[in-house]
């Protein structure tokens, strides 16, 4: 009896051990781009060798992971983009296009830039302008990624992600339909493994991973006072993959940035983090080879905060 | 000389006259300081930015004024979550709100119960009423509240009145009945449209406002949807006074300033919508809580 005992007590060692090495505890690392003071922090992506690119003050800039020093930058041409990203050998710059035009806001008519398109300006690694990509249908962009051949876009006008062939443009299909979007927020990332989509849906307060084929598979989350769900009037605002299957949340206002295991468990909430964006702003959020997770602050001071995985 | 006393007289009366149009109406010398938490549906401070077209409700002119005529100065302290309000009214950082009053009142075990509503606030259209709506989609074979009896249903959780509490009185006065095994409840309007729209409710509880003045309007559009039943009304949002904090003289002054300065020199940042008094209005539900 004694002996059944013990061997409970070790295999429940061993399996809060494997937990353990599974999630590890994020702890802050180093603060991106003060030296810079970074008026507007459009969107972050990882790059070549997990280097942190910027995209702020019309200009990319590059961080070393390491030491935290901007290494070079290059000059875009936009004030003001809406993403960014990169395969490591060319990087995109998207912006959204916008037109004045005369639309109707609780019976008034009020003069409103309305999307139009979305422009998509490419770049060499060097930061050498390269012609630009011309993406058919897109509406509006609110967050890209590049994956393998395919570059990915978050279109918040059409609610849906827009998938293209990363040379031509053309587009290849869509994944999510009627997405309960709002505040111009749209954040999702790609599962490189699986082709999998994890989508921010902030309107539902859920997290939603979509297959390839563009069927719900998981999903969890909701809107509640306890740490594990969500709050805000919508939220959360971006859901990145975590090494070894689990992700990140970020909320904006009020801000809290979690890790959940994929079923929607649990397993940190970032303690005695600051405001990082205020009012209805998305959280840029992108993790790198090895699960460090940086986080795009908009709020009073302008950087890019690093939390880096501390092994058990 | 006659002429000359005239003169001086008339003088000291137009000079009277200025001093009293900035004078407050309800002279109180004392100046009075209280910190209100603030999470107003119409406010734009509190509201989503997505609809400040309509949510537009600015109090910087008003408390302006009321300093400047009163001698009374509310610093407002604006929370665009209500549950973040909450924890702060549990912590006990202000000297009373301005919210919907059942989200602290409902508190009778701490705070609710020294909380006491001395006027609520318009919205923009002059309504100070607030109310559940159950609705249902568009082309639903549910015509009417009868006809939904026993279907799914989606509501709100109990710390909101008009999408729980309210919804339960209707549904017993007109004896229409949702199993508990077919009821669910979200807390946002939001999670409750998003049930209906992906076709996981018959119906769906939302507040009166929130395809209008909430994120909703993001989602979906008015006509998406029919509505089968309205739930009785309610106070919206309430200006309410810790009467631990602020005492009865106080409280009242603060009172008619509000409703004098709302009646009288409303700023049109407030966009229509002033102070009124208090709605009577006890909800049951006080009553059965510890």
């Amino acid at each position: 009896m004694r002996r059944s005992w013990l061997y409970a007590l070790a295999a429940l060692a061993a399996s809060l051990q494997t937990l353990a090495a599974a999630s590890p505890t994020y702890v802050p690392g180093i603060s991106y781009g003060k030296e810079e003071g970074l008026k507007n922090i459009c969107a972050i992506a990882i790059g070549r060798n997990d280097t942190l690119l910027v995209a702020a003050d019309g200009k990319v800039r590059f961080f070393d992971p390491e030491s935290g020093k901007c290494t070079r930058d290059f000059a875009t041409g936009l004030t003001r983009a809406d993403a960014l990203a990169t395969n490591g050998d060319a990087i995109y710059l998207l912006k959204t296009q916008q037109e004045a035009k005369t639309v109707e806001v609780d019976g008034r008519k009020v003069e409103q830039n309305v999307p139009v398109g979305v422009l998509c300006k490419r770049f060499s690694w060097d930061g050498q302008p390269m012609d630009d990509l011309t993406l058919a249908d897109a509406r509006s962009v609110s967050s890209a990624k590049v994956v393998g051949d395919k570059l990915y876009l978050a279109d918040f006008m059409a609610r849906t992600v827009r998938i293209y062939d990363l040379k031509t443009g053309a587009p290849i299909g869509m994944v999510g339909k009627n997405l309960r979007l709002c505040c111009g927020i749209f954040g999702f990332t790609v599962d490189p493994a699986s082709g999998d989509m994890l989508i921010a849906n902030l309107g539902a307060f859920k997290v939603q991973r979509y297959t390839a084929a563009g069927k719900i598979k998981t999903e969890f989350g909701r809107r509640g006072t306890a740490v594990q769900n969500f709050q805000g009037c919508c939220n959360p605002v971006s859901a990145e993959l975590l090494p070894g299957g689990n992700l990140v949340t970020a909320e904006k206002e009020p801000s809290r940035v979690k890790i959940y295991q994929p079923d929607g468990k649990l397993v940190q909430v970032f303690s005695n983090l600051q405001e990082l964006v205020q009012g209805c702003q998305r959280v840029s959020v992108v993790v790198d080879s090895k699960g460090r997770i940086y986080l795009g602050v908009n709020a009073k001071t302008r950087f890019v905060l690093q939390y880096v995985p501390k092994a058990g | 000389m006659n002429r000359r006393l005239c003169t001086l007289l008339a003088g000291l009366l137009l000079l009277a006259g200025t001093v009293l149009a900035d004078e407050p109406l309800s002279h109180a010398a004392r100046p009075l300081k209280l910190v209100l938490g603030v999470n107003d549906v119409f406010c734009k401070d509190t509201a989503c930015e997505c609809v400040h077209g309509v949510a537009s409700r600015e109090y910087g002119d008003f408390l302006s004024r009321l300093k400047a005529r009163y001698g009374i100065e509310l610093e407002l302290v604006f929370f665009m979550d209500s549950y973040d309000l909450e924890r702060a009214m549990r912590a006990e950082r202000f000297d009373g709100a301005i919210s919907k009053p059942w989200l602290l009142l409902r508190h009778q075990d701490g705070r609710g119960r020294h909380l006491r509503r001395i006027a609520d606030v318009q919205d923009t259209s002059g309504n100070a009423s607030l109310w559940g709506t159950m609705i249902v989609l568009r082309d639903s074979p549910i015509r009417s509240l009868s006809e939904a009896a026993g279907k799914r249903l989606a509501l709100g959780e109990a710390d909101s009145y008009e999408k729980h509490h309210a919804v339960f009185a209707l549904l017993k006065r007109d004896a229409v009945d949702f199993p508990a095994d077919r009821r669910v409840e979200r807390a946002s309007c939001l999670e409750c449209l998003d049930l209906l729209l992906r076709d996981d409710v018959d119906v769906a509880v939302i507040s009166n406002y929130a395809l209008t003045v909430d994120c909703a309007v993001e989602v979906a559009k008015p006509d998406q949807f029919r509505i089968i039943a309205e739930t009785a009304k309610i106070p919206l949002t309430s200006l309410m006074i810790d009467v631990r904090r602020v005492s009865a003289e106080d409280t009242a002054r603060l009172q008619r300033a509000l409703l004098e300065l709302s009646r009288n020199a409303l700023p049109e940042s407030m966009h229509g919508g002033g102070f009124i008094a208090a709605q009577p209005w006890q909800p049951p539900e006080l009553a059965a809580l510890p």
